[in-house]
């Protein structure tokens, strides 16, 4: 059978994909009808947990939560790397070792840098020490109006160097004779741009925004460390309060129904990107 | 591009000061770490002219399981690049070229893995390792992270951009099935294989989730756990301390990447074929 | 690139095998295995001596696990479920209820209790560790929160004299003498300010001080529903959200962190603070780590309530019902209340003995003795499961009302509405 070798060629893969991956998803999903404190015998309460679900407050306010990440950290995100990308593309010397240091916050666990810039972040540390020596007020970055953004912050200094090389990389990959082309058809810098060099750039965009969202999903490590979900519930993701509910507050039925919810979420962002920057390639794609 | 105009000494220069500039701003936030980590006092804020000193450091490797923690994150970290590279290259390639019934299938079903948080898997993962009996050792962080959706998807997007002429061409010289791979589409994809070996070494060793919930004995933990321990352990916060083993603990990970930095970075500077 | 892709593969394919056994133990015959939490640091090193005394006396060997105590519960459920669970484990008050409500996973040490009920220190606060009919832990020491004050700051503005007043058991101040004393210890200009609330913090305590002091608790007494719509919290906000408006509390109080109150006070930002609930970082680590803080700990005001009531905290030890040599596990644990084993955890780690008459040793030190009169008028912290989910509602409601946006009877009777809800979901 001609399909057999691929299959060979797939099976140490899948098999560890549907054992630590699948398998536990399927069994979340069963235990999303129960009601569980893990130490007890799971009880089946049929869709009490989801029907709890659409009238908690704090979830909602997690999700928005979540949403505010992505509504800060997409266009952010995507600016400064496109931004630094430029900046790499026009340099002439030293750009290896420019790229180089951009890249290195990503080198670093995000525990650290959670620590890192929550030491920064202190009332009483280097930022506002800086305030200070300008004799401005003292800022409280992780208080309720400033979390988010604060957060943001620190996790675009850390991701900014990494997206910007996958976007240098596809600039790189444009045939230098459609460069010469726009050059000949006296096309400005705007047009160049927006006719030329960004829809050649769509798959990388579309790989990068589904990235970076679904990587506002998984926001909780960085928010643990920081903040614990405070100040009271301003920086609680989705995920933090999934945590919570599941093993702080002993209800792993509800924190399943919310895993539930969440995959959706994560599949509905999926497509949603899918339609908005399409995920065609030069090279097409089997979709 | 066409900066080399008039101005284009000038602009050259610019360019290059607004790259420097953005380089002070990348490490500020390490040399603060690492001035705390050289003072005394264990505050979030030392002047710069403080007076440095070793201690933090000299607490940290021999009043902690700290160079411990450095061996376990190290084993655990290689085996996870090791397995990732062979098995999700593999299965990234046939996603990519074959032509099997369930492509789309697995495809799909690979993204979707993708978007699965540690998190609802780790009860169930849990459960698993300690029926093997696999519980506080190493190869219980390994297994889980043995292949990531992730490499499997990057695998198939980079196989893809390698054109399936270069294939045909090769089929009309002679070459089999396997010859297409081991001279075609190996030698092309070195740039992914760096890529998926450094980037799944440095998932694994910043990984925080799974070391936390599969290691609960002190000197089987690693590193990402350990300081976030520090940090929680009791109410004596020393920042002193947290920020000599924040910055040791991303010693290998920074030392492994400027090693390798050349070709790595260099890999992202290949385009494709060009016009 | 292949070299060391080979050299990296025979590496591994040698190691693997062995991190199978690293860190598995042999079943040997009569292991107990013991979980405690960092209540000292490093205590694998640090209790080794009291360990080796039972493995001694017993003929046991022990295996020590520490966990820290932000993944204790999580680690502990996950054990349990999977059958793994430790024969000891050592157990805070906030932390035991849930396992017996949803688990009943701990056996029931009433036989303990009652052995040493004439021989404890403070018998209120054996109230902590006891749920629904039975006490499921046994203290084997104690610590409470302590105020403390910046000496520096008070002889600075000319106030002196109270160092002294305030660290006499017999003077009374009371909240008013409170409010005055922080008013006159307040300078923005000199940025330094009279008190600041960890407001950004999630935990049980700092609300739960004042809340006590104004005469207040949590829940009723026998934890069938929360009781925090009386006068007592709105007391307790009211108070709090005077010294945020006369400008007591350095701007940003309501969000900081309990490390950043900290960092404040011994940066010599803050006149007072309390400070919670480990007292050998007081007593031993802070004068060398912050050499230039002068402090000194000092007596609660007596509060609305009456008392100069306060948090005790204890250390607790409880048996899993997993455990398969009850008998052995309850030697383990009497073993602790032992006179040599108290007077070891007074003088080396600084907290306070459980058993009457031991730790003579630490009380000699006067700083120390302030602390050990605290336990008198201590409470423990409630051990009702839902709490984990109470403490968010209610440090959420302390915050809007710092921040001035509700009243304080707003806040409480919104808590107490919510509380409420949440203490449903924990009938099992």
């Amino acid at each position: 059978m001609r399909s057999l070798k691929w299959y060979f060629l797939l099976l140490p893969a899948y098999f560890f994909i549907f054992t630590f991956y699948i398998a536990p998803i399927l069994g979340v999903f069963t235990l999303s009808f129960t009601k569980w404190a893990i130490i007890s015998e799971p009880k089946f309460i049929g869709t009490k947990n989801y029907m709890r679900l659409v009238k908690d407050e704090v979830f909602l306010i997690s999700l928005r939560n979540t949403l505010l990440f992505t509504a800060i950290l997409l266009p952010s995100l995507l600016t400064t790397s496109f931004l630094v990308a430029l900046l790499l593309y026009k340099l002439t010397k030293g750009i290896e070792a420019f790229a180089s240091v951009y890249y290195l916050p990503m080198v670093v666990a995000i525990v650290i840098t959670a620590t890192i810039w929550r030491v920064l972040y202190s009332p009483f540390g280097y930022l506002n020490q800086l305030l200070r020596m300008f004799n401005l007020p003292r800022m409280i970055f992780l208080s309720e109006e400033l979390v988010i953004p604060s957060i943001s912050l620190a996790l675009i200094w850390r991701d900014t160097g990494y997206f910007s090389l996958f976007i240098y990389s596809a600039l790189l990959s444009i045939p230098k004779s459609i460069l010469d082309a726009a050059e000949l058809d006296c096309l400005n810098s705007y047009q160049k741009y927006r006719y030329v060099i960004l829809p050649m750039m769509k798959p990388v965009l579309f790989f990068l925004s589904l990235y970076i969202t679904i990587g506002c999903f998984m926001i909780f490590a960085i928010v643990y460390v920081m903040t614990g979900g405070g100040p009271g519930y301003a920086s609680m993701t989705l995920l933090n309060y999934m945590y919570e509910t599941g093993w702080r507050y002993f209800q792993m039925g509800y924190a399943a129904a919310q895993s539930a919810v969440f995959l959706c979420l994560i599949i509905l962002m999926y497509y949603i990107q899918r339609k908005l920057i399409g995920g065609g390639g030069v090279y097409g794609y089997y979709e | 591009m066409d900066i080399m105009s008039k101005r284009g000494k000038l602009g050259a220069f610019t360019l290059w000061l607004i790259a420097v500039v953005i380089v002070i701003l990348v490490l500020i936030p390490f040399l603060c770490a690492l001035r705390i980590s050289l003072a005394y006092a264990g505050t979030t804020y030392v002047p710069f002219t403080a007076p440095i000193t070793f201690d933090n450091f000299k607490t940290l490797l021999f009043n902690t399981l700290f160079p411990r923690w450095m061996v376990n994150s190290a084993i655990i970290s290689i085996a996870v690049a090791i397995t990732n590279t062979f098995f999700a290259s593999m299965a990234g390639y046939a996603l990519a070229r074959g032509k099997f019934k369930g492509n789309n299938l697995l495809l799909t079903l690979t993204v979707f893995s993708m978007g699965i948080p540690y998190h609802l898997t780790i009860v169930f993962n849990f459960l698993l390792m300690y029926k093997l009996h696999l519980t506080n050792t190493l190869l219980s962080v390994i297994l889980p992270l043995a292949v990531d959706p992730f490499a499997i998807f990057l695998a198939r997007q980079f196989i893809l951009t390698i054109p399936p002429s270069y294939d045909e061409a090769a089929k009309l010289d002679g070459c089999g099935e396997l010859g297409v791979i081991f001279k075609i589409i190996l030698p092309m994809s070195k740039p992914l294989l760096l890529i998926l070996f450094v980037t799944e070494f440095m998932n694994a060793w910043n990984n925080f989730i799974i070391p936390l919930v599969m290691i609960s004995k002190s000197d089987m933990k690693t590193v990402t756990v350990g300081i976030a321990d520090f940090s929680y352990a009791t109410l004596n916060v020393n920042w002193g301390v947290i920020m000599a083993g924040s910055l040791l603990g991303s010693l290998p990970t920074i030392a492994l990447f400027a090693l390798l930095s050349k070709r790595f970075i260099k890999s992202f500077f290949v385009g494709g074929v060009k016009g | 690139m292949k070299k060391v892709l080979s050299l990296l593969t025979v590496a591994l394919l040698v190691i693997l095998p062995f991190s199978h056994s690293m860190g598995l133990s042999y079943a040997q015959p009569k292991v107990l295995t013991f979980w405690t939490m960092p209540f000292v640091e490093n205590p694998e090193k640090a209790l080794a001596p009291i360990i080796k005394g039972f493995e001694e006396k017993y003929g046991v060997k022990v295996e020590v696990t520490s966990i820290p105590y932000a993944e204790a519960i999580e680690k502990l459920q996950i054990a349990i479920a999977a059958g793994a669970a430790p024969d000891v484990v050592y157990m805070t008050e906030g932390r035991y209820a849930a396992l017996v409500e949803f688990g009943r996973a701990l056996l029931p040490l009433d036989d303990i209790i009652d052995e040493i009920r004439d021989k404890i220190v403070s018998p209120r606060l054996l109230k902590a560790d006891y749920y629904k009919g039975h006490y499921w832990v046994v203290p084997i020491f104690y610590v409470s929160y302590v105020w403390v004050i910046n000496t520096d700051i008070f002889k600075k503005y000319g106030l002196s004299e109270y160092v002294d007043k305030l660290s006499d058991p017999n003077f009374i101040w009371t909240w008013d003498d409170l409010y005055n004393l922080l008013k006159k210890l307040t300078h923005p200009e000199d940025e330094v300010w009279g008190y600041a609330y960890p407001g950004g913090e999630n935990w049980v305590h700092p609300f739960l001080l004042w809340l006590w002091q104004a005469g207040g608790d949590v829940y009723s007494e026998d934890y069938s529903r929360p009781t925090l719509n009386t006068t007592a919290t709105v007391r307790a906000l009211s108070f709090l959200l005077k010294l945020k408006q006369e400008g007591i509390m350095p701007p940003g109080s309501e969000t900081m962190r309990y490390s950043d109150v900290v960092e404040a006070f011994v940066t010599g930002h803050i006149a007072m603070t309390n400070y919670g609930c480990w007292p050998s970082n007081v007593l031993k680590v802070w004068p060398k780590q912050y050499p230039k803080l002068h402090f000194k700990p000092i007596y609660p005001p007596v509060g609305p309530s009456g008392g100069r009531d306060t948090y005790v905290s204890a250390g607790l030890l409880a048996i899993t019902r997993q455990c398969k040599d009850p008998d052995l596990a309850k030697e383990f644990i009497k073993y602790w209340l032992s006179s040599e084993v108290q007077d070891f955890i007074a003088t080396q780690f600084g907290y306070f003995p459980v058993i009457k008459g031991t730790g003579k040793e630490l009380l000699k030190d006067p700083k120390a003795r302030i602390f050990a009169e605290m336990v008198k008028w201590g409470h423990g912290e409630p051990v009702h499961p839902s709490l984990g989910e109470i403490k968010r509602i209610y440090n959420y409601y302390v915050q809007q009302v710092l921040m001035g946006r509700m009243t304080p009877e707003r806040a409480a009777s919104e808590m107490q509405a919510k509380a409420l809800e949440v203490m449903a979901h924990y009938r099992s």
